[in-house]
């Protein structure tokens, strides 16, 4: 029988993780809990709309950044990830792929009911991977849904991993260079709350296996939809999936390559031209995550 | 009432000085009011009350928020001149002439100066923004105490100030980038660059021997001619000039042929015909008219610089004119590669087809007629003082030559171009 | 620029010291300022007889508002008259010349501070008996030795009238006001001729040159500056002329007099239509043209080049004739109109030589030689043709002299200072009054009765 968290508030990231820390050697299982965690009725802070906006790139207005949404989810995401049936830790999972349906443009004024639980745990051939699903509706209406692909390395669940699958063509088109500051990893965080010690500083990193601090992937992927903000239309899909992290500070190329109505968006090293995101921006509520 | 025709009357511009160097301690007020200065001297116009002044600068201090009005406050027209400042990034100067003439063909106004300034020896650096944050925050506490707790927030890193940015907001890369893409796209050699760069400074350096710019310039703070001007300039020197911008084959472009930061100042006097009469004046040319493109290079695959071609098309459509009917032709350089690929794309039936919706293109011009008194390469570019410096230059040359049309065009960051006709007075 | 010694030992303590170690005093001169009183006081007026000129001194002193008293030998003078005016011109033998001694020696006596002493003679190329010639000749010697005399910046000067102008109060009045007036302060010593000659009065004597356009080159600094700014004064629409790369402080000057700048090199071939084409852009013809413009290229003549040498005569004297050539041709639109004035700048470098200028004095004596030419071609035209002569003034020039050099320089005159611009260009703007339509052909020396070249 599904368990249900209702929360009356976002909880505190930093406790969560901390919580989460602890309870690493104690987790056992290979299955994912029958769990949603819910909020209702949460509203915007502006003054945090502001400062997300002005990290990510967009312009300040009413309208909700897709990405933005996210960033009021992401801490049930947390909150499941982080409860004691959840089979793997917390800290040290790789945001793989994320996936954005906009079904309407979401204002800042209205209350939003949210609604997170994990699905489909299956093997990566990195170790296993798991979909944390998002919803949010207003009065009824769901206006927005997630799906955030998460890797455990190294943990192994029974099945066959899919193939890595092909290396993507890029595209040749000249691109806009973005400097990424090295602070870039904390200003996210303070904006989303995802204070994850690999963004924040280079040793808490490096304690986590990367050379140096690394960029949220949900920056990048904010950044790449600011900027295109006013060419997005009013329902759409946004899909990215992250390769390479940016290991910060950085300069990256993007590139964004218009066909037909969708758009194909690469981020690569500008310098050495690795890849770091691949995305598309696809017209209409293509699918509809279930 | 139907358009009055609009006369350039006259025009002056202070000489173009390389960055941090002659006008290091010149503000963009203070090189604006000398422009304007020479031209009251020239024209007599000490005590006039203009319809207007229209001028602006590209890089600007927040403090020369009201920069026109304030130098025309501090020149010897009237006080009673209205004034307000114009920004299109490197269109400034042509743009406020369009603005100033068409107010003179309605008859709002009979006369007006149109110019530009700009320096980048003395431009604005700005606070780091978490320091500005932190400033104003200590700025709108109301108690000693909320301010003090908001100014002990500033930390030493804030303190370094945020350098200004010679790149597009939206692409991150630098004009000079963003060329060396669309001169590669075009196949524009290094060569052909450096023959430009070369006939522009001889260009530049015969006009002011032969007294051209007698009375177009007026020496400032001891130049006396544009401190870029090499009028020994050659292919072979150039030739060993490293590439700053591009790489790999698309290379081509160096400090030679791109135009190098440049401060300075102009403006040019328009009128209608009677107040020209009544002012003892001499028409030099006719305003015609002129059209302003904007291209789509963020997310389209147009180049930043490409503008021009589209602007002209549109221009020559609306005045029934091909691009063959001209006696001069002004192409601004901003660099040797821009001019060469407004040519290039005019010639070719692909892009005059697909992205001007024209049948024929627009065809090759007589290159004996382009930039005949020298442009950008040699003189130097102040952003906003370059509309004014090629208004006078052309209304003059057609005065000289006593007939004929001349096709001014400019391209500006943002993927703007602006283009405008001018034809000799009878 | 400023003359430091003059302002110092006229000052309190320095005035003291000076007095002690006998360094030379000058006095500072008045100058004139808008709407200046012709002279600070009366004028004693007498002269020779039957004087045939004391009517219309009399009545030009009256029309400036200033009282006179017959000077005799008898006259006890209660104040200090401001200018003694002798009229010796009948005087036509030298037992008259004893009236003069008589009556000026008390009347020079009282003359106040800045006094001026004017005697009217006539030319004596005109007088056609050997006495009478000498009669009028010797009034150049007793002018010149009186203007060494007098002191506290007082000036002794010589009018020669031509015996058809006796009487002609048209043709009196602007020589003579110019050097009663402070416009004279730093001429000396100096003999201006007076013919007959049409005259149009000017309707403000304060503005003689109202609705006038004048064209003055190598305006933008030094003195051509302040002859641009007297002219203005005077009413006159400037057209101020410099090379191109003086353009800046061109355009600062002729903003500061409401004129127009134009940037031309006056040895440019086409000089003299480019500032036709600029007169008709204010007027259908020119009135003054002053040739002001010049350079200095000095070096011993043995070491002189070609092009220091040519530079130097192309500047300050070719481009004359080649302007003036278009300028005079009545068919250029913007050209001279008859009646109009032409005023060179000559210098006493040109009269008197000069070490290491040989290039400079040649063509300034050049224009000494054109003047006198060009005044007599001119003559039907009733266009006159002048020049001044500047001795030591003071200019950023003068102010790059050495010290030692400078102050003998300074005070090698009778006035025992340097001029300012402003006294070179009062001058100029004299030889351009409408009422100075009878002096031609001359070069009016402007200093301060300096012993170069005299």
């Amino acid at each position: 029988m599904t368990r249900t968290v209702e929360l009356s508030s976002a909880p505190a990231l930093g406790p969560l993780f901390a919580k989460a820390v602890i309870r690493t050697p104690f987790r056992k299982g290979r299955e994912l809990p029958d769990l949603v965690v819910r909020q209702a009725g949460a509203a915007v802070d502006r003054d945090q709309l502001a400062a997300y906006a002005d990290v990510c790139g967009f312009d300040l207005n009413d309208a909700l950044p897709a990405t933005f949404i996210h960033v009021l989810v992401f801490p049930l995401q947390t909150q499941v990830m982080a409860d004691a049936a959840f089979p793997f830790p917390l800290v040290g999972s790789v945001h793989l792929t994320n996936s954005i349906v906009q079904h309407r443009p979401v204002l800042a004024g209205e209350s939003l009911d949210i609604e997170v639980r994990a699905a489909d745990l299956r093997p990566h051939f990195r170790g296993a991977q798991v979909d944390l699903l998002a919803e949010v509706s207003v009065a009824g209406e769901i206006v927005w849904q997630e799906s955030s692909t998460y890797l455990f390395r190294g943990q192994k669940v029974p099945g066959v991993a899919a193939d890595r699958g092909p290396e993507p063509v890029l595209p040749t088109v000249p691109g806009a260079v973005w400097r990424v500051p090295g602070d870039i990893g904390r200003r996210y965080a303070a904006v989303s709350g995802d204070v994850n010690p690999i963004h924040m500083r280079s040793l808490g990193a490096k304690a986590l296996g990367f050379p140096t601090t690394i960029a949220h992937g949900m920056w990048s992927a904010s950044r790449a939809l600011g900027a295109l903000s006013n060419r997005t239309p009013d329902r759409f899909t946004y899909a990215v999936e992250f390769k390479k992290p940016i290991l910060i500070p950085s300069s990256v190329e993007f590139v964004a390559q218009q066909h037909d109505s969708s758009w194909d968006l690469v981020l690569t090293n500008a310098r050495k031209g690795t890849v770091h995101m691949l995305g598309s921006i696809v017209p209409e509520a293509a699918t509809t995550i279930s | 009432m139907s358009p009055r025709d609009v006369f350039v009357l006259g025009g002056n511009r202070i000489p173009f000085a390389r960055s941090g160097s002659k006008y290091l301690k010149a503000s963009n007020q203070d090189m604006l009011t000398a422009a304007i200065d020479g031209l009251v001297a020239r024209h007599h116009l000490q005590g006039e009350r203009l319809g207007e002044v229209a001028a602006g600068a590209v890089i600007k201090h927040a403090r020369d928020f009201n920069l026109t009005r304030e130098a025309v406050l501090g020149s010897h027209l009237a006080p009673t001149t209205p004034a307000y400042d114009v920004q299109q990034a490197c269109g400034t100067g042509l743009e406020a002439t369009v603005l100033v003439a068409n107010k003179i063909a309605l008859g709002q106004i009979d006369s007006a100066i149109a110019g530009g300034s700009d320096t980048t020896s003395d431009a604005p650096l700005a606070v780091n923004d978490d320091l500005r944050k932190t400033l104003l925050k200590a700025n709108y506490a109301k108690t000693p105490r909320q301010r003090i707790s908001a100014l002990l927030k500033i930390r030493p890193s804030q303190l370094a100030p945020e350098q200004p940015k010679n790149g597009e907001p939206r692409t991150g890369l630098s004009m000079g980038d963003h060329m060396a893409i669309t001169a590669k796209a075009w196949g524009v050699t290094r060569e052909a660059q450096d023959e430009l760069t070369v006939a522009s400074h001889q260009h530049l350096a015969a006009a002011y021997d032969r007294g051209f710019f007698d009375d177009l310039v007026t020496p400032y703070l001891g130049v006396t001619r544009d401190q870029n001007l090499r009028p020994e300039s050659s292919v072979e020197k150039l030739s060993t000039l490293k590439p700053v911008f591009g790489k790999g084959d698309a290379a081509t472009m160096t400090a030679g042929n791109s135009t190098p930061l440049t401060d300075g100042a102009s403006a040019v006097l328009l009128g209608s015909r009677d107040w020209a009469q009544q002012h003892e004046l001499t028409p030099l040319a006719r305003f015609v008219d002129a059209e302003t493109a904007a291209v789509d290079y963020v997310f389209g695959d147009e180049g930043l610089l490409m503008a021009p071609p589209y602007a002209i098309a549109r221009l020559l459509q609306r005045n029934g004119l091909t691009l063959q009917d001209f006696d001069f032709y002004e192409i601004h350089e901003a660099f040797a590669s821009t001019v060469l690929c407004h040519l290039a794309a005019m010639e070719d039936p692909a892009f005059c087809k697909e992205r001007l919706g024209l049948d024929e293109p627009l065809g090759s011009i007589d290159r004996t007629k382009l930039n005949v008194a020298g442009s950008s390469l040699a003189a130097g570019h102040p952003f906003a003082a370059t509309g004014g410096r090629i208004v006078a230059t052309l209304a003059k040359l057609l005065h000289e030559k006593g007939s004929g049309r001349g096709l001014i065009s400019i391209c500006a960051a943002g993927g703007l171009g602006v283009v405008a006709i001018l034809e000799a007075s009878e | 620029m400023s003359d430091t010694l003059t302002t110092l030992v006229n000052q309190g303590i320095g005035k003291k010291i000076a007095v002690q170690l006998g360094l030379p005093r000058p006095t500072i001169l008045r100058r004139y300022e808008p709407g200046q009183v012709l002279v600070d006081g009366r004028v004693a007026v007498g002269g020779i007889g039957q004087g045939p000129n004391v009517a219309a001194v009399q009545e030009i002193l009256g029309e400036a508002g200033i009282s006179h008293v017959e000077a005799t030998p008898d006259t006890s003078y209660a104040d200090k008259p401001a200018a003694v005016v002798f009229d010796a011109s009948g005087a036509r033998t030298l037992d008259e010349l004893e009236q003069l001694r008589a009556t000026l020696g008390p009347a020079l006596k009282a003359l106040g501070k800045n006094g001026r002493l004017v005697v009217l003679g006539t030319t004596p190329a005109e007088v056609h008996d050997a006495e009478g010639a000498a009669t009028q000749q010797a009034l150049e010697g007793i002018t010149r030795s009186l203007g060494k005399e007098m002191r506290a910046g007082g000036t002794a000067n010589l009018l020669w009238v031509a015996p058809e102008a006796h009487g002609d109060r048209g043709v009196l009045d602007a020589p003579l006001r110019f050097l009663l007036s402070s416009r004279s302060a730093y001429v000396s010593g100096q003999p201006i001729r007076v013919l007959e000659a049409p005259v149009q009065p000017a309707a403000d004597p304060h503005a003689p040159l109202d609705g006038q356009v004048a064209v003055i080159t190598g305006a933008a600094r030094g003195i051509g500056a302040q002859i641009a700014r007297v002219f203005a004064r005077a009413g006159a629409d400037v057209i101020a002329v410099d090379i191109p790369a003086a353009g800046d402080s061109l355009a600062a000057v002729a903003n500061e007099i409401g004129g127009t700048a134009l940037q031309l090199d006056v040895t440019a071939a086409d000089a003299g239509e480019r500032i036709a084409a600029a007169v008709s852009r204010l007027s259908g013809h020119l009135d003054v043209i002053v040739h002001n413009a010049g350079i200095t290229r000095d070096k011993l003549f043995v070491n002189t080049d070609e092009a220091r040498w040519g530079s130097v005569l192309d500047v300050n004297l070719r481009s004359q004739f080649r302007m003036n050539k278009v300028l005079l041709d009545p068919s250029t639109t913007g050209g001279l109109r008859d009646g109009g004035r032409i005023i060179s700048v000559a210098s006493i470098s040109g009269i008197g030589g000069n070490r290491g200028q040989s290039n400079y004095a040649a063509s300034k004596a050049g224009v000494i030689g054109l003047v006198r030419e060009l005044s007599q071609e001119l003559a039907d035209r009733h266009i006159t043709v002048n020049a001044v002569a500047p001795g030591f003034i003071e200019t950023e020039m003068t102010a790059r002299i050495p010290i030692a050099t400078r102050e003998v320089g300074r005070r090698l005159n009778s006035l025992l200072q340097g001029g300012q611009p402003v006294d070179v260009a009062e001058a100029i703007a004299f030889f351009a009054e409408p009422g100075a339509a009878g002096v031609t052909g001359q070069v009016l020396r402007v200093c301060g009765q300096s012993q170069l070249g005299a």
